[in-house]
């Protein structure tokens, strides 16, 4: 039986399959670049985003099950329209403004609410991680990535598994806090 | 909202699968009523799901999928690169079949119509009444004034401050995004125009017909006749009344 398209692009992905990747650039990849450039940017600027979207797909793909409402060709442009947006704002050194949010939510699909809200908590937790102590950074990075307070004591040199896990409450209260703290939490996250 | 160390470890072996039996039980049962401490949970589920994602990113793995990225950008540019010079190469005769293509369309018009002269006829689009309703009162003039003067980068973004403002359920929300939608295919923003009319349609909304009908102008103006002739199919099968007799006639132009 033959695959649905979203399954055959996915596929690819997660596999790395390099005719795939190809097939890809080849599609879709025009598109991106007709709307970058409408949009204030280059060409190099389109491959940039084009190339950021498929790497965000990919460790999403490793890490959980991403369901595709619409189509794959729907949802890597709306990764790219956003990411793009994103850097544009940065650029111009302005946050997301609320006008900006209603805009995508207004003129987009199921697929691309889901998109545009995954992006939005990935920048609120990523900018209060970065926020933290260099200390919390490393003692959280090794707890996140499952290591017990005995690995991370080993790693990290402490004295003891008691003072690692009341570094990581600590560490972990705080990186909570500043999330719970933001305007976006509630729009974002809940 | 402050959890003590215990809360977090139980939360940690909540989510890693270590919490089993009746304390896992317990735990659900108390996330069923306690919104902060699902809260709690559902941050410390994303604060899992961002590191797992980091983790994927920074590994061999993931730069030998980048190098494959860059080798597909390399080949998909060399061969755009082969298809300009072959389209080069072509240039003249493709003039002068896009010349007996004119000419065969001067002959041809009168059996079939251009897309874009058919959008251009029926493009006529419907006066904007917004009167102010719930209560919010919101003032809809500018939006109106700005709508009646063609004003169409105006009027969007005068829309779109007011869905900033309105609440989900305004009765107008369905009109202003249909203006809207009205308003990107004006400005040529056919895509947008498109997923706003698609959207539109898709609802049960008593003037969804309506969004059916600039589906099919938006067919048109971007030349894709097949799937305007499949709008109107589906708008004719569904019953519906609006604009029926220009759906006719364009079906019959088509």
């Amino acid at each position: 039986m033959q695959k649905h398209p979203n399954e055959y692009y996915i596929a690819g992905i997660a596999s790395g399959n390099s005719v795939v990747l190809l097939e890809i650039y080849d599609a879709f990849l025009p598109l991106v670049k007709k709307f970058v450039q409408k949009e204030n940017g280059s060409i190099t600027d389109a491959e940039d985003v084009f190339n950021q979207a498929l790497m965000q797909l990919y460790a999403r793909l490793k890490t959980k099950h991403i369901d595709i409402k619409s189509t794959f060709e729907g949802y890597l442009f709306t990764t790219c329209k956003n990411l793009w947006r994103r850097e544009l704002n940065k650029k111009s050194k302005m946050r997301v403004t609320n006008d900006e949010v209603l805009e995508h939510k207004v003129i987009t699909t199921e697929d691309d609410d889901a998109i545009f809200e995954e992006e939005a908590q990935w920048e609120l937790f990523e900018e209060k991680f970065q926020a933290l102590s260099d200390n919390c950074k490393n003692v959280l990075k090794l707890h996140l990535q499952k290591l017990s307070a005995r690995e991370i004591m080993g790693k990290l040199n402490y004295a003891s598994e008691t003072t690692v896990r009341q570094r990581i409450f600590k560490c972990k209260s705080s990186l909570i806090k500043k999330i719970r703290s933001d305007v976006r939490f509630k729009n974002h996250v809940l | 909202m402050n959890f003590d160390a215990e809360t977090y470890e139980t939360i940690e072996n909540y989510l890693t699968g270590k919490l089993q039996g009746t304390p896992r039980s317990d735990f659900e049962q108390r996330l069923q009523t306690d919104k902060g401490l699902a809260e709690e949970v559902a941050i410390h589920e994303k604060l899992y799901e961002q590191m797992a994602i980091k983790t994927v990113l920074a590994s061999a793995e993931a730069n030998a999928f980048q190098d494959k990225l860059n080798n597909a950008l390399t080949q998909h540019k060399q061969k755009n690169a082969q298809t300009t010079i072959r389209k080069l190469n072509w240039k003249p005769l493709a003039i002068a079949a896009s010349i007996s293509l004119l000419i065969g369309f001067f002959f041809l018009q009168n059996g079939s119509t251009d897309s874009l002269t058919l959008y251009n006829d029926y493009a006529k689009h419907e006066t904007l009444a917004l009167v102010s309703k719930g209560a919010e009162n919101y003032d809809f003039s500018e939006i109106t004034a700005a709508y009646q003067k063609d004003q169409y980068e105006l009027t969007d973004e005068k829309i779109r401050m007011a869905l900033q403002e309105l609440p989900q359920n305004h009765p107008h929300l369905f009109s202003l995004k249909l203006t809207q939608g009205i308003c990107r295919l004006e400005l040529d923003k056919v895509d947008e125009a498109k997923r706003i009319f698609q959207r539109l349609s898709q609802t049960d909304h008593l003037d969804a017909p309506k969004a059916d009908w600039y589906l099919v102008l938006t067919y048109l103006k971007q030349g894709n006749t097949e799937l305007a002739k499949q709008v109107i199919d589906k708008a004719f099968a569904a019953g519906h009344g609006y604009k029926a007799k220009e759906m006719r006639e364009i079906k019959a132009a088509l």
